[in-house]
């Protein structure tokens, strides 16, 4: 076992000197390798770091709410979809009252503002009128003041709740409760502000303005509006099950036939999840495939270097073979140059692409958005695994070549 | 004609010898061809003997040097070393040998190039698997026993032929070798630095090693005890030089 240890040592020992004595042809070497294992690590570390963003924040959603909407999110044929019968406030009163599996439900309509506050100005916020059983349904969170009352909904008070960019920008963080703001010239007293969502649907979450449904159709008007329902789960595990009654519920109400399609839309957050997957597998195959490739061709590179240095050192081979040394040593020389030699590659391409993820992240990449290149210990310790297993692969057929040589023909090698 | 004439001193066996060859033959194919290097060559050396092996290119003379060594194994034939006979052994067995018992010294040096010479040296040891501390204790005694524990440090290229022969025996003694094998020793050197290698292994022998040198040259085979001439793969002559003929310091 320490033979073993006394050979690898030798071999480093060896590799080291080699490389030493070649400083050029070293570094072409290494370059493939290097190249190959920023690009691999780089794109690794991107897909991870898109993937966390993704699953981080879809559960803004909520994994287990189903939305009613006249169109479905993905996908789908927009012209037919368009010719739908739009989604009212009796079909969520009807659900409100046949549904068994379902813990909340509730309705939203939806305006894009533009506020003012002051001499502030917001652009592009997504209006919300809302019902009572839009706060549970959603999963919204306050963080200042409060939800609407009862009271306010009914009698459809001018009051609104604001998302945490919107206050940002008009109040900048000061406190709003109670102010007075104009969206789209309509005026609205401050009650409440959401908490930061962030995230991927940070920009649509929290850049918006709640108030009641009747003030939203006070304020913009009512006609012609298709209404979203939020139908929350009542148990998560079985949340199949809500979306199954949902969906019987919505053509029993629409009178569908059997074999009639839907006229509505049940879109969930895992239509997002299933998309996102299909499209980063698609995006890892793709991009692992012809990053591998020049992992590929790195290592024939390494192959062919070490052919060439086995057959330099054919005399040197013979010496030691003369010495004493046995088969299994001269091959366990070589292979620990070639591994050492991808391993210090290896560790530059990491290096490179560690820096770069770095510099990518603070300057490409703003600030608050919120994709970013994630490098784990993980990422890094594979990255050093596949440059050990390419320096083997590469090294071990020269390696082996070097071990079976004749030493009395390479005695005699010029 | 080439005899096989039996050796000059009545007595060597296989037990007796430090090496022992009986009978040996090394058949070569080339091609169609049948080359009989060694046509059943028997010779023996014993312990602290000097011998010299001379003969003309293409008499086997390598060729016997390359199996003494067990670089190479005999085709047919018995080959006995320290007793036990190792002609039949394989490529691993043949590395221990000649790790543990068997010093060379080549014509060309053959130092590694890129090494120190105490690295050089303590390359056998780190193949027999002997431990840091030791190895570089005895490798620095070699390098003593040779006059050149100063040039520890020195790569090849910065050591003169002389002082590069010098190094190559140091390498050669370090394990303590059942025999030290010289091929043409002096073939590289001046003929003042190849006196002074010869007194070197003078001394050698007179510490108790046992030596073979293999060469064609008159003047070094006459620093040796006795002289096996080969001819055609055998032996022609094995005979020990009178005292008045020798070379000695």
């Amino acid at each position: 076992m320490s033979r073993i240890f006394q050979d690898t040592v030798e071999g480093i020992t060896m590799a080291r000197s080699a490389l030493r004595a070649n400083p050029l042809r070293s570094s072409l070497t290494m370059l493939g390798i290097i190249i190959g294992i920023v690009t691999v690590t780089l794109m690794s570390a991107f897909l991870t770091g898109l993937n966390d963003m993704f699953h981080e924040t879809t559960s803004f959603m909520g994994t287990d709410v189903y939305f009613i909407d006249k169109f479905s999110w993905m996908g789908g044929d927009w012209m037919t979809q368009m010719n739908r019968p739009k989604v009212t406030a009796d079909d969520a009163y009807q659900l409100q009252r046949r549904m068994t599996t379902a813990k909340a439900i509730g309705v939203s309509a939806r305006e894009d503002l533009n506020v003012k506050y002051k001499l502030a100005e917001v652009e592009d916020v997504s209006g919300e009128g809302v019902d009572a059983g839009y706060e549970a349904a959603n999963s919204v969170e306050i963080a200042q003041g409060r939800f609407f009352a009862t009271q306010e909904l009914a009698s459809a008070r001018p009051v609104c709740i604001i998302g945490y960019d919107t206050w940002d920008k008009l109040f900048h963080k000061s406190d709003p409760i109670g102010k007075q703001i104009k969206a789209n010239g309509y005026t609205l007293e401050v009650i409440g502000v959401a908490k930061q969502v962030g995230g991927m649907f940070g920009d649509f979450a929290d850049n918006r303005v709640l108030m009641p449904l009747q003030t939203l159709f006070n304020a913009y008007g009512q006609p012609d509006r298709s209404l979203t329902i939020a139908v929350k789960a009542k148990n998560v595990m079985e949340k199949e099950d809500t979306r199954a009654e949902l969906e019987y519920q919505m053509r029993v109400l629409r009178k569908l036939k059997p074999q009639d399609r839907n006229n509505f839309g049940i879109n969930s957050e895992d239509q997002f999840n299933q998309t996102f997957d299909a499209l980063t597998s698609v995006l890892k195959s793709v991009g692992l495939t012809i990053t591998g490739l020049s992992l590929l061709v790195g290592g024939i590179g390494i192959m062919n270097i070490m052919f060439v240095g086995v057959k330099e050192r054919t005399r040197e081979i013979g010496i030691r073979k003369a010495i004493g040394a046995r088969r299994r040593m001269i091959l366990m020389q070589f292979l620990s140059e070639a591994a050492m030699l991808c391993l210090v590659a290896g560790s530059i391409g990491i290096i490179i692409a560690y820096s770069a993820s770095m510099y990518i992240n603070s300057k490409v990449l703003s600030a608050d958005s919120t994709v970013h290149i994630h490098f784990t210990i993980g990422l890094i310790l594979t990255g050093l695994a596949i440059s050990l297993a390419i320096g083997v692969a590469s090294g071990i057929i020269p390696a082996w070549r070097a071990s079976k040589l004749d030493p009395v023909e390479a005695l005699r090698y010029e | 004609m080439a005899t096989n004439n039996v050796n000059a001193e009545a007595g060597h066996t296989p037990e007796n010898s430090v090496i022992f060859m009986e009978q040996v033959q090394k058949i070569y194919k080339m091609g169609e061809e049948y080359i009989y290097a060694l046509r059943g060559l028997t010779v023996g050396v014993k312990k602290n003997e000097y011998v010299a092996i001379m003969g003309p290119s293409g008499s086997g003379k390598s060729t016997l040097m390359n199996l003494i060594g067990c670089l190479d194994s005999p085709t047919t034939g018995n080959y006995f070393f320290n007793g036990t006979n190792v002609a039949g052994l394989d490529d691993d067995d043949l590395a221990e040998i000649r790790n543990r018992e068997i010093g060379f010294v080549f014509q060309t040096f053959n130092l590694l190039p890129r090494s120190d010479s105490l690295h050089n040296v303590e390359l056998p040891l780190i193949y027999a698997g002997v431990g840091k501390d030791e190895r570089r204790e005895r490798a620095l005694q070699a390098l003593e026993q040779v006059g050149l524990a100063d040039r520890a440090g020195h790569k090849p290229n910065e050591l003169s032929g002389g002082q590069r022969q010098r190094v190559a025996v140091a390498r050669a003694i370090v394990t303590r070798p059942s025999i030290i094998l010289a091929d043409e020793p002096t073939g590289n050197l001046d003929s003042k630095t190849g006196e002074d290698i010869m007194r070197l292994f003078r001394e050698l022998r007179d510490q108790g090693n046992t030596l073979i040198v293999v060469t064609h040259e008159e003047d070094i085979a006459r620093h040796a005890e006795r002289v096996v001439r080969i001819k055609d793969g055998l032996v022609e002559h094995d005979d020990l030089i009178p005292a008045s003929e020798r070379i000695l310091d």
